[in-house]
């Protein structure tokens, strides 16, 4: 059943100065179905809020309209089967017709909830539709208890009529207005922009209680929203709107992925969205290549200059409430900060005690040089340091764009040319130029926004604090705004950017400060915020949609370090575009780097151990001690990251005490088949160092690539750092990882994988064949006998899917085995038994080469 | 902050001005009976004062019902914070002013003599100041008592009790709430306009007198834009069809204690109309 139906309908806002103002409303057709949840987006200014005000009949039937208003409305609006608002006869005898306002049964959510509070308890809030419903008090007082539960504040009742309004956070504010609305029983609810004005805790509050009323009510809902996040959440349908009318109505799926139409029309899209413009899905990046192997290029901060210091800095304000304890904080001139938290956590407080606003309560700073010990001296800061406010309504001031610009030119005593020639520049930077004579009162948001900081920027401050430079705009003003900035930033401004939105973080910022109830908890890069679960949830933090992806590609092994932006994302599929190289190392490769890299290492003096890098370094490692005249080998797990990618440098030594220092003379020789970044076997060096200061390390690789940080002292061979070298021992591995990943390229594994395998190998490969065959439950570990029986446990743990591949050490066993399915391999029987025996496990699974 | 409701008693209100335990006798009373005996007292007090020799003992006895008040409902620390001072030395100068400009009594504790006339500080005249001023101060804290005491909307609801029209009464509560609104988008363009560097011109009287004039233009724009947001607010709860309201939970009616603080209201006035 159709609720909404619009025809043709056109509406242009009375403009008494004579001038015809353009249509904000064009031949809007469009129907809106019963229980359906209606999006309805596009750029600012597009018309949207206007769309909702026709429907619920405000316009125009709350507005004063001109004599000749037939040129003004065009068209008809049919709501719940009445007419909302039509224009019946012709000429003179024009008039305008309908139900006029819909309340109660359609209800209006608007974007600032400050300005939707008529009364000044909670209990008045929500009663208030209700009394003018002339609702008797005892359903009076049951239909606000359910509207309350309904949006999640049903335990503010008790004390309903003694909370102001003003009291409750930001997402408490707008679920009251909606549990207001939601008491008049609404057929229909337009939520116009609910969360735009919220931090993000709000909009998380907001955004379950429209998921509450989605799924626990047939209400019919419409929703303004720039966040495609949410649209893609929620709508059945999704329209557009631009410059008053409707270009694209579908599937949020549809719209958001049709690249031309989301950038005609500045539309935000999911992050996901702007790969599209680089990759078609034919073209899509094949994961042919370790992806492991990629390291995205971030800016540094260097070691510059502090341009902002606190020292234990506090502030109380009158009531005592302490809104910043002991800020520690220094910030380096020409660095870009962000500045993130909740409402109320003291990211504001903090700015302006920083732009001189307000003094601290106690202890020292040193802004730009000056250390605001006096009023007089604090005064100074705002010439050094621009704030540019929020909401630029807040910060006009006089009635010309150039008088503007002017007016902190004048509080600086700049006068004359120089103070013409700053405003000219100015204008020409934030594209204003054209405006100069025009009144701030009338510009559009984007346009005032962009005059708030050309009225900051004149004084040619050091440092600009610029405070939700993008909340409430399109992506295109969003993006003028954030171009200006970095300009800025290039040449040399320290910028502050307060912001709740993280895509923005990740985009621009390299520093992140994080506030939580007056105190600093995070300082730091975007990337270790964006994987630090703990701040993220202290503060109420959601980390961008491009880091979603990361974590679970860094999860299943596809990536090493998260990607936070949609740049990076890029950066990363240009890498795997230009990564096409394989190298293939069979086992005979690796004997005959083996036995090169023995004469090398005799060279040097027989080791008297040898310590392999789990897993890729047990082949060589075997190998190597057989070459050797049998060294004692004994394997370390070592990972510079942990499983989801955070850098632990979590490298386990444990349990080759024994082997290190049974002699006090000679080395140890680490090995691995691979150095590829370093890192890891850097953070193994630095342990082993740090554990055994007393003792030689001679590091041995069979291959090597040239960005490694670490040069080994012993390797075979050299290979470029955009080659995927595969071994012979991983070819379950790898097909593994090619199936799921990209199946085109199992043909080219196949083809080598095919080849046959020769001598010792051939052997070992068909045991590992043999026996795996026979497994009937996958073990959950396998234990290995050091030396004779590596190759054939790493082939059985390849074949079986084993993760854990434990070698076996009889003080100690690293394993929890009792009562677990283990699989223990060894030379043959007699060891294996042995093992069995000091694990305390009984009749366990064996494997030997003589099976 | 706003959490704690969820869980925790409310343990205050938010009123005109600051706020006040939740819990309190005086915060709690009905506002109509608080405003009859603001009332009756300031006309006790106004009765007391104007006599020639002021009941100095009746008006301590209301400064200290005042002050005893502010403590009970927890508003004390905030009169301590921002008015005490104020109040104290602008009570004294007042005295000070009075015994210098009524020359009475005739037993002097001290005169001086300028040029060629003789000022004197009486005995009659230090307790007629005293009892003067101890009025005044009984008054302003009697005053403060119940601003600091009283929620907005507990003013709206007595203007309902007293059957005043319903549109008036809306009004009332709409330019309360507008109050509440513009003091603090006036707080956030004050720093706004700081941050443009008008504090620098803060010691020249004629630039700080034309920052202020300046104040009104985004005051003006953002209330203009308040005022329609709120225009459209109402009218989505269906204000231009209803005919009238019905009452509300929570509403305060009389109680008892009501009606003995107004008797006390009266005993007090009687007494110094009738000594």
């Amino acid at each position: 059943m159709v609720l909404v139906a619009i025809r043709d309908f056109y509406w242009r806002y009375p403009n008494f100065t004579g001038i015809k103002s353009d249509y904000a409303l064009k031949g809007i057709n469009l129907e809106i179905n019963e229980g359906e949840f209606f999006g309805i987006t596009g750029p600012s200014g597009s018309g949207k809020t206007t769309l909702c005000y026709a429907i619920t009949g405000l316009i125009p039937h709350q507005l004063k309209l001109p004599p000749h208003f037939e040129e003004n409305i065009r068209g008809e609006i049919n709501v719940l089967g009445k007419t909302v608002t039509k224009l019946e006869g012709t000429g003179d005898s024009v008039k305008l017709v309908g139900a006029g306002s819909m309340a109660p049964e359609v209800g209006l959510v608007m974007q600032d909830p400050e300005s939707q509070f008529l009364s000044m308890s909670v209990m008045n809030e929500v009663s208030l539709g209700l009394q003018l419903m002339n609702i008797g008090k005892e359903e009076m007082e049951s239909r606000i208890r359910e509207a309350l539960d309904m949006v999640g504040l049903g335990e503010l009742y008790a004390n309903a009529d003694k909370i102001h309004p003003s009291e409750l956070s930001g997402g408490q504010k707008q679920r009251l207005v909606i549990a207001s609305l939601l008491a008049m029983k609404p057929k229909i609810l337009i939520l116009d922009e609910p969360t735009s004005d919220l931090d993000p805790k709000g909009k998380i509050e907001v955004v379950e209680t429209i998921t509450k009323l989605k799924e626990a009510s047939k209400m019919t809902i419409i929703l303004v929203e720039h966040n495609p996040d949410v649209m893609m959440r929620f709508a059945d349908r999704l329209a557009v709107l631009h410059e008053g009318s409707l270009v694209a109505i579908g599937k949020p799926s549809e719209i958001y992925s049709n690249r031309e139409l989301t950038s005609r029309y500045n539309i935000y899209t999911p992050e996901v969205s702007d790969l599209s413009e680089y990759f078609s899905i034919d073209e899509k990046p094949k994961l042919e290549i370790p992806t492991t192997a990629f390291s995205v290029k971030r800016e540094t901060i260097g070691e510059k200059l502090p341009i902002i210091s606190l020292n234990d800095v506090s502030f109380s304000y009158e009531d005592g409430t302490k809104a910043l304890k002991n800020i520690n904080l220094r910030i380096e001139k020409g660095s870009l900060v962000a500045l993130v938290g909740q409402n109320g956590s003291g990211k504001s407080t903090l700015s302006k005690i920083i732009s001189g606003i307000l003094a601290p309560t106690s202890g020292t700073m040193e802004i730009a040089g000056i250390k605001p010990r006096t009023k007089k001296e604090r005064l100074k800061l705002p010439f050094h340091v621009s704030y540019v406010f929020q909401n630029p309504d807040h910060q006009i001031f006089t009635r010309s764009v150039t008088d503007e610009i002017n007016y902190s030119l004048k509080n600086a005593g700049i006068t004359g040319d120089e103070a013409r020639e700053r405003i000219e520049e100015i204008l020409k930077r934030v594209g204003l130029s054209d405006k100069a004579n025009e009144d701030p009162v009338f510009l559009g948001r984007g346009q005032k926004r962009r005059l708030a900081v050309a009225s900051s920027i004149v004084l040619k401050p050091e440092i600009l604090i610029v405070d939700e430079p993008t909340t409430g705009q399109d992506y295109r003003m969003s993006m003028e705004i954030m171009e200006i900035i970095k300009r800025l930033n290039n040449d040399g401004v320290t910028v502050m950017l307060i912001t709740h939105d993280m895509r923005l973080v990740a985009e621009y910022c390299r520093r992140v400060l994080v506030m939580s109830k007056g105190s600093l908890i995070f300082d730091g890069t975007p990337e270790s915020l964006f994987m630090d679960e703990n701040v993220l949830k202290l503060s109420s933090l959601a980390e961008p949609q491009s880091v979603r992806i990361s974590k679970g590609m860094i999860r299943t092994g596809v990536l090493e370090e998260p990607l936070i932006s949609a740049r990076e994302w890029l950066e990363f599929f240009n890498f795997l575009k230009s990564k096409t190289k394989i190298a293939f190392r069979s086992f005979s490769d690796i004997e005959a780097s083996a036995a090169k890299m023995a004469n090398a290492i005799k060279k040097k003096g027989i080791p008297e151990s040898i310590i392999y890098v789990e897993r890729g370094g047990m082949v060589l490692a075997s190998m190597l001690s057989e070459k050797l005249g049998g060294i004692a080998v004994q394997g370390i797990s070592a990972s510079h990251y942990n499983e989801i990618g955070v850098v632990t440098k979590d490298v386990n030594i444990w349990g080759i005490e024994n082997l290190v220092i049974k002699k006090k003379s000679g080395y140890s020789l680490v090995v691995d088949e691979l150095v590829d970044t370093g890192k890891t076997l850097e953070r193994i060096m630095e342990e082993l160092h740090g554990k055994f200061p007393n003792h030689s390390f001679l590091t041995c690789t069979m291959l090597a690539k040239p960005r490694s940080t670490i040069k080994p002292d012993i390797c075979a061979e050299d290979v470029s750092d955009d080659t995927w070298v595969v071994f012979d021992y991983e070819q379950y591995e790898a097909i593994k990882e090619f199936e799921k990943e990209n199946p085109a390229m199992l043909p080219e594994l196949s083809r080598y994988f095919s080849k046959k395998t020769e001598g010792q190998y051939a052997a070992i490969c068909s045991t590992a064949d043999g026996i795996s065959s026979k497994v009937q439950k996958t073990p959950e570990a396998i234990i290995y006998e050091s030396q004779s029986s590596l190759v054939l446990a790493r082939l059985l743990s390849d074949r079986l899917s084993v993760k854990k591949l434990i070698s076996f050490d009889s003080n100690k066993p690293a394993f929890a085995v009792q009562g677990r399915n283990v699989m223990l391999v060894a030379k043959d029987k007699t060891s294996a038994t042995r093992m069995g025996v000091a694990l305390g496990l009984k009749n366990p699974e064996i494997a030997t080469m003589k099976d | 902050m706003a959490q704690d409701f969820q869980r925790e008693k409310k343990h205050r209100v938010k009123t005109i001005l600051f706020s006040a335990r939740a819990d309190s006798f005086y915060v709690n009373m009905n506002p109509i009976a608080k405003f009859l005996l603001l009332l009756l007292l300031s006309i006790g007090v106004v009765a007391s004062i104007i006599k020639p020799v002021p009941d100095v003992t009746y008006n301590v006895l209301v400064l200290v019902f005042a002050v005893g008040f502010l403590a009970e409902s927890g508003t004390i620390k905030y009169l301590v914070k921002s008015y005490l001072a104020l109040l104290v030395v602008a009570l004294l100068v007042m005295m000070m002013w009075w015994i210098l400009f009524n020359q009475i009594g005739t037993n002097p504790i001290f005169s001086i003599s300028l040029l060629g006339a003789s000022l004197k500080v009486t005995y009659l005249s230090l307790y007629v100041g005293i009892g003067k001023i101890s009025g005044y101060a009984s008054m302003a804290f009697m005053t403060l008592l119940t601003i600091m005491s009283t929620r907005d909307a507990d003013i709206i609801s007595a203007f309902r009790k007293l059957k005043m029209p319903f549109k008036i009464v809306f009004f009332a509560s709409l330019i309360a709430r507008s109050l509440n609104i513009m003091s603090d988008d006036l707080d956030s363009i004050r720093q706004a306009q700081f941050a443009r560097g008008s504090g620098a011109t803060s010691n020249n009287i004629f630039k700080k007198v034309s920052s202020f004039v300046m104040l009104s233009i985004p005051l003006t724009t953002s209330m203009i834009k308040r005022s329609v947001d709120m225009g459209f607010a109402l009218e989505s709860r269906g204000f231009s069809k209803s005919k009238g309201m019905s009452g509300f939970i929570g509403e305060k009616s009389m109680h008892a204690s009501d009606i003995m603080v107004i008797a006390f209201g009266v005993f007090m006035l009687a007494v110094p109309v009738l000594a």
